[in-house]
C-alpha cells in the first residue's frame, strides 16, 4: 500500500520536457527528421531511437547507424535498442560493419547486439575478437558466439577453451542450444569443458557434467552412476538434477532406479527425483524400497512411497494399495494419502476392489479412500451394499460416506436406516450433510440499503454501503466484515483501530428487507439458502409421515441448516402438542435460532412454553436475539426488555433481566455521541503549539527537561463552537502534569479563556471548574450559583478531599464527563458528580470552542482518549 | 523429460506457518511427510551445514522477506548484502547482525563480488522489476540457487534466458509468487484441480486498481549525482536505458516508467496470472489470444488459452489484494489476501479444508510457506512451486497483454514457437537491448 502512496505523490512531479507529439512518435519519417535536426534534446533523441525500434524499417538504418558511434553512451545504446527491434535481416550487416569501424565501449555494445541479431559473417568477426586486448570485448564476443550457437561458433569457442571463464560459459550456452538438434555434438562440447584445466569455474564444470550426462547416451548414464556415488556433495546434487532432465527412456530410468540400492546417501532424494521424473519403469524399484518391511530406514520407505504417489502413473497403484495394508502406520497413512490424490480410473478400481474384500480393515480403508477421493456413482453403489454389513464399524462408516458422496438417489437408503434405528447419529448427520450439499443460495436481487462498519459504541464508524454494493454487483454473496471494505484514508482502512468492530447491514433480498450484524472477520451470507426440492421433498414427506423418535430424527435433519425451510418446520412442530418430545425440540431450536428471525417466537415461548425450564431458556434466547436486532431503536429495545422482565419466573432470571436492561441503558447512554478524535491523526484538531501528537490511538502531549513547555497553550477542536453539549473523555496524567478541558472558550492557542474542567497529575484540581479570572470557582463537592447580578452562593454537598479520594486515582486512566446546558455546567469524574455550577450573568458566553490545555511547567505527559461529544 | 503437471503450494510468516501446520497435524494423526532433515546430503543425518545466503538489492519488500522468512529460519544463514545504496546496505547489515547477535554480515556494492564467494549457496534478490532476471541469471551462472521477488522478467527474452540458465546450471529457482504457497490459495487451486468446481471455462485474475498500461518515459530534471559509494546510479540502472539521476526514481518513482516497470498488468498480474496458470495446469504455456481492451488498465481483457479456457483480468470483485476467482460448471471459488477462508458457491466445499491442504502437502511434497519450500528444494534439488517455467509462462502472459494494449489491437501468440502470429511489429517487443557491459542474456 505504501507503494501506491508513493506513486500518488510522484504523479505530481513535473516532466523535464514537453511530451513529444503523438503524430511524431509513430511516424518513421518525422522521427528520422527529429534525429537529424541539430537542436534535438538528448531525451528526445533517445525516445526517437526507441520509437524507431517500434515502427522503423530499413529506411531508419542510416540514421541509427550514424548514432552507433555517438560520443554519448546512452545515445549509442538507444540506437542499438532501436536497431535490434527492427526485424529486417540486414540489421546483422549493419552491426558487422560497425564492428569493423568502432573501438572501446562503442564496440562493446555492438558486439553485444551481434549476439542478438548476428549472422554467419558475425561469427567470423566475433571469433577474431575472442583474443581482443580489451578483456570486456573478448568476453562479450564469446558470449555473443554462445548465443548465436551455430556449429561454426561452437567450433571456434571450443578452440579458445580455457582462455577465460566467459568462453566456458558461452560453450555451455551454445551446447545447450545445439543439444536439441545434435546431442552428440553437444556432448563432445560438454566433455571438452570438463577436460579443460584452466578458466572453468566449479559451477561451469558441474553444468558441463549435467549436460554430458543428459546428452551422451550410455556414456552419460555411466557418468551418472559415478556422479551419484561421488563423495562430492555438489556432484551428487548435479546427478540428482540430471534425473529430471534426462530424456524419456525406460532403460535410463531403470538404471537410475537401480542406484536406490547402491547410492545409499542419496537414495531418499533420488527416490523423490524418480517420482518427479514420473517414468513407470521406476515403479518396481521404488515399490521394493517402500515395501521393504525389514528395513529400519522408515524415512527411506516413506520417500519411496511419496515418489510412487508423485509419479501419478497407474502402474504405481498396486504398490500403493499394498502399502495401505503395511504394518507400519506411517507408511500405511502415507500410501493412503497418496492414493487420495492419485488421478485416474485405475486407482478408483483398486479402491472399489478393496471395499469388496472380506477383511474388515480393507473395507474400512477402502471406504476412507473412496470418501477422500470423492468417488461418486460406482463407489456409492458399493457403499449402499455395505450399509447392511454385519460389522457395525463398516456399516457406520458406509453411512457416513454416503452422506458425503451420495446424491438424492441415496436419500431413501438413509431414510430407511433412520427408520430402523432413529438413534443412529451417523445416519442423521449423513442425511443432514447430504441435504446441505443440495443447499443453494436462492437466486434473487440483493440491494444494499445501508452497510456501516466500525465501533458503534464509540461512534467510530464508516459508511461502506457503496463498496459492499460493488462487491454484490460483482457476484459476491458473502461479505466479510473487515477494514478492507473501508476507504483508504491515507493511513489505514480501520475506522476504529484497536477496538472491537461490527458490520451492520440492512438490505433487501427480492424486495424483502433483512438486517444483519456480524463481528469483525465474520461473514454475512447475503442470500437465503434453500435445499433444492430433489433433496428436500423426500425428506419432508418422510417427516410428515413419521412418528415418534423417527420424526424427531428427521426434524434434526430439516432444521440443521437454520434456513427459511427449517424455520417453517420448527414453527409448525412447536405449535402441535401431540408429540411432546418433538414440540420441545422445536421450541429449543427456535429459541436458539442463529438470526433474529425467531425473536417473536422466543418472546412467545418465554411466556407460554409448557415448562418453566423452557420459559427460562426462551427468555435468554429472546435477549440474545434482541441484541442482534439493531434495526429496532434502542429506546424500543429497552421497552421490550422492561416488558420482558415480567416474564422472569425466578429471582435468578430477574437479576439476569435487570442486568440486560442496565446494559442496554448503558448502550443508550452512549448513543448519539460522536467521536472528536479519530485515533490516527490530528485532523480534527488544530493549534497546540506543536506539542500534540498521536500514538497508539492516544492523543498526547509531552515536554522534557531540555524541552520544557514555557507557555500555557491549547489544542483546539475543529468541530465548531458548541453551547449545550455533553462531552466525555478519558485522561491519564504524569505526576507533574497540569491540563484541563476548556469549555465555551475563545479561539486562541496561547493563554486561557472560558471555563475549564480542571485536572492535574496529583488529582488536587481534578473535578474543579476553573476560570482564568475567577480561579477555582466551581468548587469540588459544591453547587455554586452566580446570579444575574454576579452574586455567588455556595452549597457544599460533599467534602472536597474525601470526594477526590473517592473519584480519582492517580497514575491510571480516569473519565471526565462534562455537561453544559444553558447557564449550568456539571462535572463528573468517573461518573460521580464533583461540581455543579450555574452562571446566570448575561455577559457570560454560552457557547465557544472546546480545547485541551497544556499548562506551562515541569516536564509532563498528558494523554487523552475516547473523546466524544453529544449536542444537547 | 516430460514435465510433470505439478501441484504447488504460498506466503506466510514462520509463526503463521507453524500455526497452520499444527492445525493440519490435528486433522491427520500421523506425519506422512519426508522431513527436510532427511533431504540433506548425508541421507538420514540432519545436515549440520546451513544454507548460506546473501541478498542483492533488498529494500522494503526484500527486508521483509529477510526479516520474516530468512533470519528466523534455522535452515539458513544470511551472511552478506550487496546493494548500490549505502543506506540500505547498512540497514540490512544492522538487521542481520542484530538478529544473529554478531557483526558478521558483509556488505558489497558489486554483485559479481558477492557471487564470486564460494561459500554462498543461495541468493535472495528483491531489486525492483528491472534487475530481477539479470541478478537471477548471473547468480545461477555462478552456481547459486535463487529466490527472486516478482515480477521476475522485464521481457519475454529475459524469461526464456532464466529458464535456460536454470536448466543449464541445474539450479533451484523460486520466483516470489508467494500466494502459491499460502493455504487459502492452495485450497482454491486444489478445488479446481480436484474437479470440485466441475468443468472450469473461466478464471478471473485480479488487476491492481491503479496505474496505466501505457507508461511514462520521463527524463526527470537532473540532480547532482551522489557519490558512488553512497548511491551508485550506473549500477542501479543496470541494463536499462540511462537518464540523468533524479532521486524520485529510486524512491519508488521507477513505477510506471516504461524502462523500469512491467505496467499495471505486471504489478499484480505477475501474482494472479501465475496462480491461475498453476491452477489450470498451464505451467508450460500461455494464452493464445489477447483481445485489446479500450481502457487505460486493460481491465476486463479476456485472454484465451488454446483449450478454450478464458482468463479475465479484472480490477473489481474482491475485497483484498491479488485475488483469483475460478468459475466452473458446478460451482465457483474465490480468494484474495485477508480472506479468513476462500469464498465458495457452496460452503460444503470447504468442509474438509484441512484435509485438502494435508493431501496437497503429502502428494506434492510442497509445503505451506514459499521461502520454506525454496529451502526444502535447495536440499532436495527438485522443482519449486514457482519454478522458472511457471514464472516465464505467466510473465509471458503479462508481456503479451501489455504489447496488445500498446499496439491497440488483438494479438495471437504461439506459445510453442514463442512468437506472435502474423504480427512482425508485436514480435519486436520480445526483447530489449542492454546497455554496454550489461548483456547477460
Amino acid at each position: 500500500m505504501k507503494k501506491i502512496f508513493i506513486v500518488m505523490m510522484l504523479l505530481g512531479v513535473v516532466c523535464a520536457r514537453a511530451e513529444l507529439d503523438q503524430s511524431v512518435l509513430h511516424s518513421e519519417e518525422k522521427l528520422i527528421a527529429l534525429l537529424k535536426s541539430a537542436g534535438t534534446s538528448e531525451n528526445d533523441m533517445v525516445t526517437a531511437c526507441q520509437n524507431l525500434g517500434w515502427c522503423g524499417t530499413v529506411k531508419s538504418f542510416d540514421t541509427l547507424y550514424a548514432l552507433l558511434s555517438h560520443d554519448k553512451a546512452h545515445i549509442r545504446h538507444a540506437a542499438r535498442y532501436g536497431l535490434e527491434m527492427i526485424p529486417d535481416v540486414k540489421v546483422a550487416d549493419l552491426f558487422n560493419r560497425a564492428a569493423g569501424e568502432l573501438k572501446g565501449d562503442a564496440l562493446l555494445g555492438v558486439v553485444q547486439s551481434m549476439g542478438n541479431r548476428g549472422n554467419a559473417a558475425s561469427v567470423k568477426i566475433l571469433t577474431g575478437r575472442l583474443s581482443d586486448a580489451d578483456k570486456r570485448i573478448a568476453a562479450a564476443s564469446a558470449q555473443a558466439l554462445g548465443k548465436l550457437a551455430t556449429d561454426e561458433a561452437l567450433a571456434k569457442l571450443k578452440d579458445s577453451m580455457g582462455k577465460c571463464p566467459s568462453v566456458s560459459a558461452a560453450c555451455l550456452e551454445a551446447a545447450d542450444t545445439i543439444a536439441a538438434r545434435d546431442p552428440a555434438k553437444a556432448a563432445a562440447c560438454y566433455a571438452a569443458i570438463r577436460n579443460t584445466a584452466d578458466n572453468v569455474t566449479k559451477a561451469q564444470r558441474l553444468a558441463a557434467l549435467r549436460g554430458e550426462i543428459v546428452t551422451a547416451g550410455d556414456n552419460g548414464l555411466q557418468l551418472w552412476r559415478e556422479a551419484i556415488q561421488s563423495s562430492d556433495g555438489d556432484t551428487v546434487d548435479t546427478a540428482l538434477r540430471a534425473v529430471l532432465d534426462y530424456p524419456a527412456d525406460a532403460k535410463a530410468t531403470t538404471a537410475f532406479a537401480e542406484m536406490l540400492k547402491k547410492a545409499v546417501s542419496a537414495r531418499i532424494r533420488l527416490a523423490g527425483m524418480l517420482g518427479t521424473r514420473g517414468d513407470k519403469a521406476a515403479v518396481p524399484a521404488l515399490a521394493a524400497m517402500a515395501g521393504d518391511t525389514k528395513s529400519v530406514d522408515v524415512t527411506g520407505r516413506l520417500a519411496a512411497a511419496s515418489a510412487l504417489a508423485a509419479m501419478n502413473d497407474p502402474a504405481a497403484v498396486p504398490a500403493l494399495i499394498a502399502l495401505v495394508k503395511d504394518q507400519n502406520q506411517q507408511i500405511a497413512a502415507n500410501a493412503k494419502n497418496a492414493l487420495i490424490g492419485f488421478a485416474g480410473v485405475s486407482a478408483d478400481d483398486a479402491v472399489l476392489r478393496m471395499m469388496n474384500e472380506n477383511s474388515r480393515q480393507a473395507k474400512l480403508s477402502g471406504i476412507e479412500l473412496a470418501l477422500s477421493r470423492r468417488m461418486s456413482e460406482r463407489a456409492v453403489a458399493v457403499l449402499t451394499g455395505l450399509v447392511a454389513d454385519t460389522d457395525a464399524a463398516v456399516s457406520g462408516e458406509a453411512v457416513k460416506a454416503i452422506g458425503s458422496l451420495g446424491t438424492d438417489r441415496e436419500i431413501p437408503v438413509l431414510l430407511k436406516v433412520i427408520k430402523e434405528n432413529p438413534a443412529n447419529e451417523n445416519a442423521i448427520k449423513a442425511l443432514a450433510s447430504l441435504c446441505e450439499r443440495y443447499a443453494r443460495p436462492r437466486g434473487g436481487k440483493t440491494v444494499i440499503k445501508s452497510a456501516i462498519y466500525g465501533d458503534f459504541e464509540n461512534s467510530l464508524t464508516q459508511d461502506v454501503t457503496d463498496n459492499v454494493q460493488k462487491l454484490v454487483d460483482a457476484g459476491s454473496i458473502t461479505i466479510q466484515a473487515s477494514g478492507r471494505l473501508c476507504r483508504w484514508d491515507g493511513f489505514s482502512r480501520d475506522p476504529a483501530p484497536g477496538r472491537p468492530k461490527v458490520l451492520r447491514m440492512i438490505y433487501t433480498f427480492d424486495g424483502v428487507e433483512k438486517s444483519v450484524q456480524v463481528r469483525e472477520n465474520d461473514s454475512v451470507h447475503l442470500s437465503g439458502e434453500v435445499i433444492l426440492p430433489a433433496a428436500y421433498n423426500p425428506v419432508r414427506s418422510a417427516y410428515n409421515k413419521a412418528e415418534g423418535p423417527e420424526k424427531l430424527a428427521l426434524f434434526q435433519v430439516l432444521t440443521s441448516l437454520s434456513n427459511e425451510q427449517g424455520l417453517e418446520v420448527a414453527r409448525t412442530a412447536a405449535k402441535q402438542d401431540a408429540d411432546r418430545a418433538l414440540q420441545e425440540a422445536a421450541i429449543r431450536v427456535l429459541i436458539n435460532w442463529k438470526t433474529p428471525d425467531a425473536l417473536k417466537d422466543a418472546a412467545a415461548f418465554a411466556q407460554n412454553a409448557p415448562t418453566e425450564r423452557l420459559k427460562i431458556l426462551a427468555l435468554r434466547g429472546f435477549v440474545r436475539q434482541l441484541e442482534m436486532s439493531f434495526t429496532i431503536p434502542i429506546v424500543r429495545q429497552i421497552e421490550m426488555l422492561r416488558d420482558a422482565q415480567a416474564w422472569a419466573p425466578r429471582e435468578q432470571e430477574k437479576q439476569f433481566m435487570a442486568s440486560a436492561v442496565a446494559n442496554m441503558e448503558k448502550k443508550y447512554d452512549e448513543s448519539g455521541f460522536k467521536s472528536m478524535f479519530n485515533g490516527k491523526n490530528l485532523s480534527e484538531w488544530r493549534g497546540g503549539d506543536g506539542w500534540w501528537s498521536v500514538k497508539d490511538g492516544i492523543l498526547q502531549a509531552q515536554s522534557f527537561e531540555n524541552k520544557p513547555c514555557e507557555h500555557t497553550c491549547h489544542l483546539i477542536w475543529k468541530g465548531g463552537e458548541p453551547g449545550d453539549f455533553e462531552m466525555r473523555c478519558e485522561f491519564l496524567l504524569s505526576p507533574d502534569a497540569n491540563s484541563g478541558v476548556q469549555l465555551r472558550a475563545a479561539n486562541q492557542v496561547r493563554g486561557d479563556s472560558g471555563y475549564q474542567a480542571d485536572m492535574n497529575g496529583s488529582g488536587k484540581y481534578v473535578g474543579y471548574l476553573y476560570h482564568p479570572k475567577q480561579h477555582l470557582v466551581g468548587q469540588r463537592g459544591a453547587k455554586v450559583v452566580i446570579n444575574a447580578k454576579g452574586e455567588k452562593s455556595v452549597k457544599q454537598f460533599a467534602d472536597s478531599d474525601q470526594l477526590q479520594k473517592k473519584v480519582f486515582q492517580a497514575g491510571t486512566w480516569n473519565k471526565y464527563r462534562i455537561v453544559c446546558k444553558g447557564p449550568s455546567i456539571k462535572l463528573y469524574v468517573n461518573d460521580i458528580l464533583t461540581s455543579e455550577f450555574e452562571d446566570h450573568r448575561p455577559d457570560t458566553p454560552r457557547k465557544g470552542f472546546i480545547t485541551l490545555q497544556m499548562h506551562k511547567g515541569k516536564p509532563m505527559k498528558i494523554q487523552f482518549r475516547n473523546l466524544r461529544i453529544k449536542m444537547l | 523429460m516430460k514435465r510433470v503437471v505439478k501441484e504447488r503450494a504460498g506466503d506466510f510468516s514462520r509463526r503463521k506457518f507453524l500455526k497452520s501446520a499444527a492445525a493440519v497435524g490435528g486433522a491427520v494423526a500421523l506425519p506422512t511427510f519426508v522431513p527436510a532433515s532427511a533431504l540433506g546430503r548425508d541421507g538420514n543425518v540432519a545436515p549440520s551445514e546451513r544454507i548460506v545466503m546473501a541478498g542483492i538489492g533488498l529494500g522494503r519488500r526484500g527486508s521483509g522477506d529477510l526479516k520474516n522468512w530468512v533470519l528466523p529460519n534455522k535452515d539458513a544463514q544470511f551472511v552478506a548484502i550487496c546493494d548500490v545504496w549505502k543506506e540500505r546496505r547498512d540497514s540490512i547489515k544492522k538487521l542481520t547482525d542484530r538478529a544473529y547477535g554478531n557483526k558478521d554480515c558483509k556488505t558489497y556494492v558489486e554483485m559479481m563480488e558477492v557471487l564470486a564467494r564460494p561459500d554462498i549457496d543461495a541468493i535472495l534478490t528483491a531489486t525492483s522489476d528491472r534487475l530481477h532476471a539479470t541478478v537471477s541469471i548471473r547468480a545461477m551462472r555462478a552456481g547459486k540457487d535463487v529466490y527472486t521477488e516478482k515480477p521476475a522478467s522485464m521481457t519475454i527474452a529475459e524469461g526464456q534466458a532464466v529458464v535456460k540458465t536454470a536448466r543449464e546450471y541445474g539450479r533451484v529457482y523460486q520466483a516470489g509468487m508467494q500466494r502459491l504457497s499460502e493455504a487459502n490459495f492452495i485450497v482454491c487451486n486444489e478445488l479446481l484441480r480436484m474437479g470440485r468446481l466441475g468443468e472450469v471455462k473461466t478464471v478471473y485474475a485480479h488487476l491492481a486498481p491503479f496505474g496505466d498500461v501505457n507508461m511514462k518515459r520521463d527524463w526527470l530534471p537532473a540532480e547532482p549525482l551522489p557519490k558512488a559509494e553512497d548511491f551508485d546510479w550506473d549500477r542501479w540502472l543496470g541494463p536499462c536505458p540511462w537518464r540523468p539521476y533524479n532521486k524520485h526514481y529510486i524512491n519508488g518513482g521507477w513505477h510506471h516508467q516504461h524502462d523500469f516497470y512491467t505496467s499495471v498488468i505486471g504489478e499484480w498480474g505477475s501474482h494472479t496470472f501465475a496462480q491461475c496458470h498453476d491452477a489450470l495446469g498451464m505451467t508450460d504455456t500461455s494464452p493464445v489470444h489477447y483481445p485489446y481492451v479500450d481502457n487505460p488498465t486493460a481491465d476486463g481483457m479476456a485472454m484465451r488459452f488454446a483449450n478454450g479456457v478464458t482468463m479475465i483480468q479484472k480490477q473489481e470483485g474482491w475485497r483484498g489484494t491479488c485475488g483469483v476467482r475460478y468459475v466452473g460448471s458446478e460451482g465457483w471459488c474465490s480468494c484474495a489476501d485477508g480472506y479468513a477462508r476462500p469464498e465458495v458457491s457452496n460452503p460444503a466445499m470447504l468442509a474438509d479444508y484441512q484435509k485438502i491442504l494435508q493431501d496437497y502437502i503429502t502428494r506434492t511434497g510442497h509445503i505451506v510457506g514459499h521461502m520454506e519450500d525454496f529451502f526444502r528444494c535447495v536440499r532436495s534439488r527438485t522443482h519449486t512451486t514457482a519454478d522458472p517455467e511457471l514464472m516465464h509462462r505467466s510473465m509471458s502472459t503479462v508481456h503479451c497483454a501489455n504489447i496488445a494494449q500498446w499496439l491497440k489491437r488483438d494479438l495471437t501468440w504461439d506459445p510453442v514457437k514463442e512468437e506472435f502470429v502474423n504480427d512482425e511489429q508485436a514480435n519486436r517487443f520480445r526483447s530489449r537491448a542492454a546497455r554496454e557491459g550489461w548483456q547477460i542474456c
